[in-house]
């Protein structure tokens, strides 16, 4: 099951791959193509100089392998500069040498392409935000900035970038959640949705992946009585534009990286890498979401805290996929979240806080921290929580001081990026504010 | 187009459209078929021999060169001549042991992964403060200091450090190079084509006539791509050398570029300032550089950056001792600023910590020490023009609000605390002392066609920093010739004379100025049709006091750039973060000849100056840096410094053409020292490193 030949559209045209589909996007449009415009900086999704638009989507091409493309619409500067919408954002470049050493340039002008086609009308911060995922070490952003506002105002009719209309790719028949969970039990293909933690590393081109990522019931947001339903291969992006996303998840996976990464990575991929860094899966471990997980013949449902094992180690067979994480539908609304990263995008969580505290009548009827980056897990200690559950305020307050020895006694961060002492501060800062905004 | 009314309006860059359409041909961007690709063995420790290098089975048409296979030298001239191209007797982690060539870049990875050196190692140095190799060791006297301090009635000190920086330009180093009828020819991403025809012919013992350097598309350099591409070029050379008529591509990636080319040098400095009636009447400091495993650059880089030990102020008395030592470490080398980052940022802050200690407000304790035109430099030798600081000062403290802003921070107790600092500096602008007419001795010429168009024939380097289009637009304004009808290449040694490097913010001021009157010479001599040649060469400025290079005495440079910066922070006391609420920075570059272009390099400058503040940390220990990828080397991105307001105040500059002087480097040197005196202002403390993290932040907290 590797998908090919790969058939695909690349700037309007229709076009069959044939190699190894675990090869990167970024290098088979350099090499088989010969179109070089986007550009190799890191090979690890971080500075953004190989962005290519993906049926309309900003995205790293360094982080996309060629088998996931199948029936996708591929869009790189050298298609992209032939349309009318380039030209507005060509002019406004020039007019204020927004240009240096160039080398961002061709990203950085898809980054430009994909904000503008989805906000018309930005802001200053969301021209930045659009942009945030595109490195430039020459002009510190300001003119690229006032470039794209200057775009922005160029009253421009021509319609957003889509060369897909000329021809319906020839899909390769998407595979069922029941064939994928076949293949599981048949193969030990790594799954891949994503495929932005998976292709940053050296060795993915050995690799044999089991696409994932375009699974009908893997990309859906649902609900019922209780829950919001996460489909696992929902991009990040994906859950910020639903409405039923509760606004502590939203806002967590904003801060995730960049638009590129965003439009790319899936919230089940940040719970299935084990990370204590990823952002998503804090909010998971918060709510005490659950997740559903299923082989080909069974399924069971476990809490998100069960799944992970400590030391890397996963509470999943071989033979199975996440399907959904199940997230409570209420009491999230008063809601703590601070992820401390090293800037304002682009950033890995050096540490990161989530706490939830429902209080009704008075009466605190929820009490849930998290800690991300602390140590090789995200922490989360429901005994001590409970400590303040079913108290009112005042009992909680003169409950505090244990409250806080606890966790003092409970959080015992590893060296990372960061020292261990600095972790600490933060966490106990963090949980402090937690409390004192809420007037405990 | 219509001809230029105004020099400093701005023209469309004429790189402009090749880059934005991504048709811009960056030597990566070559088609690799029928090329050869290198991979550098590099040595994993940091101080040794290399006892046994074990290679695996070759397939044919693979094959390894090493210091052996060298032609003539085995060595990369630079300034001087201890950088081999290959080594056995390894002095960093990262030095180039061999190369290891062939025809499928998969395969090649594979055979590298199996090749196995074995060492002896020796015990390294990584400390500069314990080095006992001192590469150089210069030193500055003014005045009498032994006077000055025993007069003195107080007496203060300070020691500062500055980390390690890396350039972090987006396209990694990359060389391509073919030996073909007895010539070598050698193309890639570089600052100096002229550096690297001298180190290759050097290393081939070629004749000059016979290398043959040509710049491609370059993606940034900032000085990273001034002394390590002729290493690089050096080593494919010796490739194609032995490659027998293939061409030989090296194209690092970014966890190589980092591990294996120069950064900025961190420094130690200390500071003794001896004071009376409130004025500083002398100064002993310390400079030292930590120049890493080979001298490259830390030669001038340590005079740059000594020479400036005293700031932007006028001190009678002074004594400088500037060293730079050898470490087991990467070899540091150029970096925007060259020097200049590290002393302003010592000085600056003793000169913040004297106004602390004496309860003054630290902007007014420095306007009182500025510098103005007929003062002596450092080096005795004089300010010959007006120094423009104390207006550029008013108009920043102004347009920051600085002194309402700085008693409203006094005593903030709650979660976010705002500071606000200020930083005065220069850019000595071209060579250190008597550089440029020693050693540069820069040749430009301009070729009228017989169709009447001229091409500009220099060795400076487009980067991105405008050079192309700034040389356009001089030379089209100096004939009064539209741009389109002048021409202008990137540098292939075999066509073009040797103007010198592109660094020291020389480019618009040295070169530029030749090219000028190049073009006032083309002028006078026109004759529509028919094909012309002007040439000109380098003339000292007669107004320079003489530089004594061994005593240190003279004009140092014949004039500088100036810079007054305000850097607001807001500290979040829970997690350290610091955020930047406004900077307002005002520069003068003298003439502006492109606004758009000036302002580019402005506003880039600080943003790389405030990550070398607070943000970009290069995390070595014992000699290994574990920070080697962009998500772990921390650089801003748009969402960082948001708000930065550039201002100029136009000095004309007799010398330079249409009255501009040096710009590329001052941006870079001025924001780090503003932002910690932001921050020592929020925190209501005195702070003495960069760059300064939320960690560090978080250390004075809790104290």
């Amino acid at each position: 099951m590797l998908n090919t030949p790969v058939k695909f559209i690349l700037n309007g045209e229709k076009t069959e791959y044939t190699g190894n589909p675990s090869h990167r996007l970024l290098d088979v449009l350099r090499s088989d193509y010969s179109l070089t415009g986007a550009k190799c900086g890191c090979k690890e999704g971080e500075c953004g100089a190989c962005s290519v638009l993906i049926d309309g989507k900003l995205i790293n091409s360094c982080l996309v392998s060629m088998g996931s493309l199948s029936g996708s619409s591929v869009v790189t500067i050298e298609g992209y500069s032939k349309t009318a919408r380039f030209d507005t954002l060509e002019k406004a470049y020039a007019s204020v040498s927004a240009v240096q050493c160039g080398f961002c340039i061709p990203g950085m002008i898809l980054a430009s392409e994909c904000l503008l086609s989805n906000n018309p009308n930005p802001t200053e911060y969301e021209i930045r935000e659009g942009i945030s995922g595109n490195l430039c070490r020459c002009t510190g952003y300001n003119a690229i900035v006032k470039a794209i506002g200057i775009a922005a105002d160029t009253k421009n009719t021509a319609p957003a970038c889509d060369c897909k209309h000329n021809h319906e790719a020839e899909r390769t028949p998407l595979l069922s959640l029941q064939e994928a969970l076949e293949l599981r039990k048949t193969t030990n293909l790594i799954p891949y949705a994503g495929g932005t933690d998976l292709m940053v590393s050296e060795s993915s081109l050995e690799k044999k992946f089991l696409y994932i990522g375009n699974i009908p019931e893997l990309k859906q947001i649902t609900e019922d009585e209780k829950h919001i339903r996460f489909g696992a291969a929902c991009t990040f992006t994906q859950v910020i534009n639903n409405k039923l996303s509760p606004e502590i998840l939203k806002e967590a996976c904003r801060g995730i990286a960049a638009p590129a990464i965003r439009n790319a990575g899936t919230i089940g991929g940040n719970i299935a890498n084990g990370s204590a860094k990823a952002d998503s899966a804090l909010i998971f471990m918060v709510t005490d979401s659950k997740l559903l997980i299923k082989s080909a013949d069974s399924e069971r449902i476990i809490p998100i805290r069960d799944f992970y094992l400590g030391d890397k180690k996963l509470n999943i067979n071989p033979n199975e996929l996440i399907v959904e994480i199940l997230m409570p539908k209420h009491g999230l609304d008063n809601y703590y979240y601070k992820k401390v990263g090293a800037r304002n995008a682009l950033s890995i969580a050096r540490t990161s806080f989530a706490g939830i505290l429902d209080i009704q009548d008075g009466i605190i009827k929820n009490c849930a921290v998290a800690f991300g980056a602390v140590i090789d897990t995200i922490i989360r200690f429901d005994h001590i929580d409970k400590k303040l559950i079913g108290k009112n305020t005042d009992e909680a307050k003169a409950l505090k001081a244990e409250y806080f020895a606890m966790y003092d006694e409970a959080v015992v961060p590893r060296r990372g990026r960061v020292s261990v002492q600095y972790r600490k501060n933060v966490c106990m800062n963090l949980l402090k504010d937690f409390l004192e905004v809420n007037g405990i | 187009m219509i001809r230029m009314k105004n020099i400093s309006t701005s023209m469309q860059k004429i790189d402009h459209f090749e880059k934005i359409t991504g048709k811009a041909k960056y030597v990566c961007d070559y088609p690799t078929t029928d090329m050869l690709h290198g991979r550098i063995l590099r040595s994993s420790i940091a101080y040794g021999v290399v006892n046994s290098v074990t290679l695996p089975e070759l397939p044919d048409g693979y094959f390894y060169v090493d210091k052996n296979d060298v032609p003539a030298v085995n060595v990369v001239h630079i300034v001087q001549d201890d950088t081999p191209v290959f080594t056995h007797h390894v002095k960093y982690i990262g030095d180039p042991i061999g190369m290891i060539v062939g025809s499928d870049e998969l395969v090649l990875n594979e055979l590298f992964h199996e090749i196995k050196v074995e060492y002896k190692e020796q015990t390294p140095i990584f400390d500069a403060r314990h080095s006992g190799v001192v590469f150089f060791d210069y030193n500055i006297n003014k005045g009498d200091t032994d006077a000055a301090f025993s007069g003195a009635d107080h007496i203060f000190e300070g020691d500062y450090e500055t980390g390690l920086q890396e350039h972090m330009y987006l396209e990694t180093n990359a060389m391509i190079a073919e030996y073909k009828d007895g010539k070598m020819y050698v193309h890639g991403s570089m600052q100096c084509p002229y550096y690297l025809h001298g180190a290759v012919a050097h290393a081939t013992g070629l004749a000059p006539e016979n290398v043959i350097i040509r710049q491609d598309v370059t993606g940034g350099g900032f000085g990273g791509k001034e002394d390590y591409p002729s290493v690089l070029a050096c080593q494919v050379a010796v490739a194609a050398y032995k490659a027998k008529g293939k061409k030989v591509r090296v194209v690092f990636s970014r966890e190589e570029d980092v591990i294996a080319t120069s950064k900025r040098h961190p420094s130690f400095c200390t500071y003794k300032v001896a004071l009376k009636d409130g004025k500083i009447i002398g100064m002993i400091s310390d400079v030292l550089l930590d120049a890493g495993a080979y001298t490259t650059m830390s030669m001038v880089v340590l005079q740059r950056s000594f020479i400036a030990a005293a700031g932007v102020y006028d001190i009678p008395n002074l004594q400088i001792h500037g060293h730079a030592r050898q470490t087991n470490t990467v070899p540091n080398g150029a970096f925007r600023g060259f020097g200049g980052p590290q002393t302003f940022f010592a000085i600056e802050m003793m000169m913040t910590h004297i106004s602390r200690e004496l309860g003054i407000d630290s902007a007014d304790f420095k306007m009182k020490h500025f510098a103005k035109q007929g003062d002596l430099t450092s080096t005795c030798g004089k300010y010959h023009f007006p120094v423009p600081l104390p207006d550029m000062t008013k108009d920043i403290l102004a347009q920051s609000d600085y002194h309402k802003k700085k008693e409203a921070y006094k005593n903030q107790k709650g979660r976010y605390r705002k500071g606000i600092g200020f930083s005065a500096v220069f850019h000595g602008v071209g060579f250190t002392g008597n550089g440029e007419r020693d050693k540069i001795k820069a040749v430009v010429s301009l070729r009228k066609n017989t169709d009447d168009t001229v091409e500009i024939l220099t060795s400076s380097a487009e980067m991105g920093q405008g050079v192309n289009t700034t040389f356009t637009k001089i030379v089209a304004a100096a004939l009064e010739i539209p741009p389109e009808r002048v021409i202008i290449n990137l540098p292939d040694t075999s066509r073009v004379p040797d103007s010198g490097p592109t660094v020291a913010s020389r480019s618009i001021m040295i070169v530029g100025e030749l090219i000028r009157r190049a073009a006032e010479r083309l002028k006078s001599l026109w004759k529509d049709g028919e094909e012309q040649i002007i040439t000109e060469h380098y003339e000292h400025p007669d107004f320079m006091i003489p530089f004594d290079s061994e005593n240190y005495k003279g004009d140092a440079y014949p004039t500088y750039s100036w810079a007054v910066t305000a850097v607001e922070v807001e500290i979040d006391t829970l997690t350290g973060y610091i955020a930047i609420p406004g900077v307002w920075a005002s520069f003068d570059v003298g003439t502006l000849i492109d606004e758009n272009i000036v302002i580019g390099q402005m506003e880039g400058g600080i943003v790389q100056s405030l990550g070398y503040g607070m943000m970009e940390k290069c995390a070595i220990r014992n000699g290994h840096i574990s920070n080697k990828k962009l998500c772990d080397y921390i650089i801003p991105t748009a969402l960082d410094f948001p708000n930065i307001k550039v201002s100029f105040f136009v000095d004309k500059y007799i010398k330079g053409p249409f009255g501009a002087k040096g710009a590329g480097e001052l941006p870079h040197v001025g924001g780090a020292p503003a932002v910690l005196d932001a921050i020592q202002n929020a925190l209501d403390t005195m702070l003495n490193k960069v760059p300064f993290m939320p960690e560090d932040i978080m250390e004075v907290l809790s104290c």
